[in-house]
């Protein structure tokens, strides 16, 4: 590539990362927070060039929420394997990374670094709404990262 | 003879062909989106998003699913593109006259409106995904529900420019062949949008606007929520990059033929670069007009409507307010 | 149509109602519920908190001469019911709603405590200390004779007050 626009092409590129959003299994609560956190006025992720996509194949950033149900876990590795290269997977809520209050249950399969590689993850029950807005922005950074990778 | 050639290629490449209305396209989609932003009372992505959205597409990787059609997948995104440029070749954009003109040269961008909508449902046809379907489905109703009164919109523009040419009567027998340049020369003395004969004509056009550009209230066609993005959900990578690139190229398409058909003109008389580049400037100014009235304004405030209501609005509204016009201008009133 | 003009222009001039973050810190409202930290000073090992736990996130861990306190981030509801049971106030619960974490610093977002036992000036064997926050605070008044008998182990003061006890019989 050519060396001096690789740096002001990534910066450019960085600026469009595309949301799509994965449940697993979720009591909703986390869904619910992402859904004010993207979509209201008051936490606009837009200003970051941020889009919730309807389609896996138009996905940047996978957030995933919920233990990893064992019904669910042939359809979400269907899902998963869809969303193109280069992406970052970033987790909401407690129980993507330890099952949180389900622990011991027969029917769930956590964490979910055991199925998927993840690369931010945000705790709480649910967490609240700067929280995840803190781990878009740290998705942002990974990403800028990822794209000047992917240029070379 | 090799000049006229390179001028005709300058043309359809740079100006006003592709890379011109993709400039100026996106940047439309652009201030569109922050305009909406700003109603709803929330900050908005930049003015140049669009662009850096472009950027990003192109280096996403292809995924194309099993059972798609492969050779029309991956040729369907390039037919809004070709047919919107080939279009806008038609319209003096500044200039007095455009690179390509005929007669009867209104016909062909009626076909070529709705072949950039054709663009779409092919691409949705040649994904084998039961969302796209269904994306197909509602596309060709609802291009069949408003393609009746656009026909009866360009009939009337059409009419009444070769009734004025024919009643000014300035021995001139070659503007009365319905081309473009007889439509704008017959609004030298008084543009169509102060005619009051021709203003249903105007509105029923402007409210064709949302259904072909996809927005608000009658963007029932890619409806994300519900169908998932309708027909455009197996693209990825730079597919769907060139169809984001065609949506956002008609966009300025539409409003310039508009702008030609009722309130053409430039604004100086000068002939040099400068009164060139003036020109150029109003009449971009005045597509965002339309684009800002008819889209920006609309879709911020207006929720979505569902098919069949969209089919319904479109069968009678628009459809009433175009007979009126071409009624007035057949019976030769005004 | 007047009144989504209205609304339009009105709200074009009020502009945006976007809060600041993560430009600017944001004030979080009163009784917030966020990350919990631990004091191990005030710890008397007597696992209330880990049988409360709603989500089985607080562990104890006793070992030959010290045990370990791990409260996992990743698993904390936040309910705030190991700092309502808590018989000393070692457990509280901040209003710090950074919980962001990198896939690198998976197994620092927990919060540990190493309470070293101390051992009996009688027969050397290991017992919990006694923090001071119960001496001062818990054991109003007389507490001389608790804070003497802090460092001998139970079986020790038992046979101490059982000599005591025959000591005044005796008499």
């Amino acid at each position: 590539m050519l060396g001096v626009l690789k740096k002001p092409l990534s910066k450019m590129i960085a600026g469009s990362p595309w949301v799509y959003r994965m449940n697993t299994g979720s009591c909703n609560g986390c869904d619910v927070e992402l859904a004010t956190v993207a979509l209201c006025p008051r936490y606009d992720t837009s200003r970051f060039g941020v889009k919730l996509s309807g389609s896996p194949k138009h996905a940047d950033i996978v957030v995933i929420t919920g233990p990893m149900t064992i019904r669910c876990k042939d359809a979400a590795y269907r899902i998963f394997s869809q969303i193109p290269e280069p992406k970052v997977v970033m987790t909401v809520g407690n129980c993507p990374i330890s099952g949180n209050v389900f622990q011991d249950s027969y029917a769930i399969d956590p964490p979910i670094s055991k199925h998927f590689p993840v690369d931010v993850s945000v705790a709480g029950c649910p967490p609240s709404p700067w929280a995840i807005l803190d781990g878009f922005v740290k998705c942002i950074e990974i990403w800028e990262k990822r794209v000047a990778e992917q240029l070379d | 003879m090799l000049m006229q050639v390179l001028e005709k290629l300058f043309n359809l490449f740079v100006f006003p062909g592709f890379l011109f209305m993709a400039i100026i396209g996106l940047y439309f989609v652009g201030i569109h989106r922050k305009i909406v932003a700003r109603i709803q009372r929330r900050i908005g992505p930049p003015i140049d998003q669009p662009f850096k959205d472009f950027a990003k597409l192109m280096i996403k990787e292809d995924v194309t699913p099993e059972g798609a059609a492969k050779g029309l997948f991956s040729v369907a995104p390039y037919i809004t593109i070709i047919g919107v440029v080939i279009g806008m070749m038609f319209i003096p954009v500044g200039m007095a006259q455009a690179p390509l003109d005929t007669a009867g040269a209104f016909l062909i961008l009626l076909y070529l409106i709705t072949a950039a909508a054709v663009g779409v449902m092919v691409a949705g046809s040649a994904s084998s995904s039961p969302y796209a379907a269904v994306g197909v489905s509602r596309e060709m109703a609802l291009v069949i529900a408003y393609d009746l009164s656009l026909i009866i919109v360009f009939l009337t523009v059409a009419i009444k420019a070769a009734t004025i040419e024919a009643v000014a009567g300035n021995g001139a027998t070659d503007l009365l062949n319905y081309s473009i340049n007889s439509i704008v020369a017959a609004q030298a003395t008084r543009p169509f949008i102060l005619d009051w004969t021709m203003i249903p004509a105007f509105l029923a056009f402007l409210m064709i606007i949302p259904a072909n550009l996809g927005l608000p209230p009658f963007d029932v066609v890619e409806a994300e929520t519900e169908i998932v993005e309708g027909p455009m959900i197996e693209f990825s990578g730079s597919r769907l990059a060139l169809l984001q690139l065609g949506s956002a190229m008609k966009a300025f398409f539409v409003c310039s033929v508009i702008v030609v058909f009722f309130f053409p003109g430039g604004i100086t008389a000068a002939s040099g670069v400068l009164g060139t580049i003036t020109n150029i400037i109003w009449h971009i100014f005045k597509a965002w007009l339309v684009y800002f009235f008819a889209g920006t304004l609309v879709s911020a405030s207006l929720g979505r409507r569902r098919i069949d209501q969209a089919v319904n609005f479109y069968l009678t509204v628009p459809l009433v307010l175009s007979i009126i016009s071409l009624g007035l201008v057949l019976a030769k009133i005004g | 149509m007047l009144t989504t003009l209205k609304t339009v222009l009105a709200n074009i001039a009020k502009g945006p109602a976007t809060s600041q973050y993560p430009f600017k810190e944001e004030k979080v409202p009163a009784g917030f519920r966020g990350k919990v930290t631990y004091d191990p000073t005030k710890c008397i090992g007597c696992k209330t908190c880990v049988h409360v736990c709603a989500g089985k996130a607080i562990k104890i861990n006793e070992k030959e001469d010290s045990f370990d306190f791990t409260i996992w981030d990743g698993t904390c509801t936040r309910c705030q019911m190991c700092e309502n049971f808590c018989p000393t106030g070692a457990i509280k619960v901040t209003d710090n709603y950074h919980n962001a974490y990198l896939a690198e610093d998976a197994y620092k977002r927990a919060c540990y405590g190493n309470i070293p036992y101390i051992h009996c000036s009688e027969c050397n064997k290991t017992i919990k200390p006694l923090p001071e926050v119960v001496a001062q605070e818990k054991l109003k008044g007389e507490n001389s004779a608790y804070i003497e008998r802090s460092v001998i182990c139970p079986d020790c003061r038992r046979k101490m007050m059982a000599k005591d006890l025959m000591k005044g019989l005796a008499r």
